[in-house]
């Protein structure tokens, strides 16, 4: 089954978000250090799931690389995550959009853990260590915010509850 | 707007382009991980990046504001009994400290010893944490413009902090001493045995390398700089030894020291200049 088309977004409408998505990403948790939200890569899978784009590869490829300059990070080892991430995420797309946002979370949850899980290869092998739990509660407190993002700007009428 | 200006529209993503992308993106990380090109980019980064880290700053800055301007009249008069009660204690101690500065020159006089330089220092304030958790680093408010350098120390009010790894203009990144690639050569300062101290990725503990079972070093030590390598000043606390385990069928120690620097809660750093930092000059990389 094939969707309708979304509504397009401007590029500086994309790059004024991205910004956003970073200044969140580098706000730092009372009491949780290590732990951060990753709204770029929720905002790379919301693209991605509900704003189908004509090159993701490269969009992703180059909002990873942003992320990686803005987090002081080796540069590639967000902008490899996200690649990937663009292209398994049309891949998904319909069956995605048909469940309610709630529903999608195990599937976000998973495309979030498995970022995590690129990004901290890259570190084990630059620092030959494991990474640490904080990852992981990083990914399930980035995922929490999917579904009011998700219930918030979807407009799609076939994920929205018909009227009682 | 035409429709062709706009990125956002359906269409496949091709396993070539995936395969391409990955490759670049493996290169970037070779690339960055082999050799060193990619830092005077990082180095002009940083001059980008750092403002975003000063907007982060703002609910912190905010607590600290309302938390100075709320405070109350008896909390305030607290707080300067404490300070004037650490005012009394410190000019004791400097008051004592002078003979001991007297005696230490004579006898280095005595033994014909170059005499320490008297280090010149510069504060900076940290505007940010780099948010990969594996990795400790600080963004400081001071660059090239103050004439910091790659590899310069970074102490705090109770010990050594780390080293600057990279100067941008007005912003500078710092590695931690607790950090996993982070190594200082530090001495006993009970039998000046010497070691490597190097970090754990843990910010409470720092390992010393290769002590062997036979090394006199025991629990409560004070490990500071040893100046070898020439990197470090002599003499500057980096910790209390907090444990020494044997390893059994190993020939080294497990010892484990806890840095006397406040490395998550400090927020104002010393930048240490002795006179040694134009031996690395050299390796300052995008500004100058």
């Amino acid at each position: 089954m094939v969707l309708p088309d979304r509504k397009v977004i401007p590029l500086t409408l994309y790059l004024l978000l991205v910004l956003i998505a970073c200044i969140i990403y580098l706000l730092p948790i009372p009491g949780l250090a290590n732990v951060r939200i990753d709204a770029v890569a929720l905002l790379v899978l919301y693209m991605n799931f509900y704003r189908p784009v004509t090159w993701p590869l490269t969009l992703g490829f180059c909002t990873g690389l942003l992320q990686d300059l803005v987090a002081f990070a080796p540069p590639g080892q967000h902008a490899m995550g996200l690649v990937i991430i663009s292209f398994l995420a049309p891949l998904m797309r319909d069956s995605l959009r048909m469940v309610s946002p709630v529903k999608q979370l195990p599937i976000i949850i998973g495309l979030l853990l498995f970022l995590k899980f690129l990004s901290s290869w890259v570190t084990a092998l630059n620092l030959g260590v494991l990474p640490s739990l904080d990852a992981v509660w990083a990914v399930f407190l980035t995922a929490i915010f999917w579904p009011p993002i998700v219930s918030r700007f979807e407009t799609d009428p076939k994920i929205r509850r018909a009227p009682s | 707007m035409p429709a062709d200006r706009h990125i956002f529209r359906e269409g496949p993503a091709p396993l070539r382009g995936v395969v391409i992308f990955t490759l670049l993106a493996a290169s970037l990380l070779g690339v960055n991980y082999f050799t060193d090109w990619l830092d005077p980019v990082r180095a002009k980064a940083l001059d980008l990046v750092a403002p975003l880290y000063h907007i982060t700053n703002i609910p912190e800055r905010l607590r600290d504001w309302s938390q100075e301007n709320f405070a109350s009249r008896e909390e305030i008069l607290a707080e300067n009994q404490t300070l004037r009660d650490q005012n009394l204690i410190l000019q004791a101690r400097v008051s004592t400290m002078a003979s001991v500065v007297a005696e230490n020159t004579r006898l280095r006089q005595l033994l014909n010893v170059a005499e320490l330089l008297e280090a010149r220092v510069l504060i900076a304030e940290l505007v940010g944490i780099p948010p990969d958790s594996e990795t400790h680093r600080l963004i400081l408010d001071k660059g090239l413009n103050q004439e910091l350098f790659v590899g310069q120390p970074v102490l705090d009010a109770q010990g050594l902090v780390g080293q600057v790894v990279s100067v941008g203009e007005e912003y500078s990144e710092v590695l931690l001493i607790s950090d996993r690639g982070h190594a200082v050569p530090v001495q006993n300062l009970r039998n000046g045995v010497r070691a490597i101290a190097e970090g754990t990725g843990d910010f409470q503990r720092i390992r010393l390398r290769d002590i062997p079972v036979t090394m006199d070093i025991k629990v409560g030590d004070d490990i500071v700089t040893s100046g070898l390598g020439e990197r470090f000043p002599k003499g500057y606390p980096v910790g209390v030894v907090t444990s020494v385990n044997t390893i059994e069928g190993s020939p080294f120690l497990e010892v484990l020291i806890e840095p006397d620097s406040n490395l998550q809660t400090t927020r104002h750093m010393l930048l240490l200049f002795s006179g040694w930092e134009s031996r690395f000059s050299g390796s300052v990389e995008g500004g100058e």
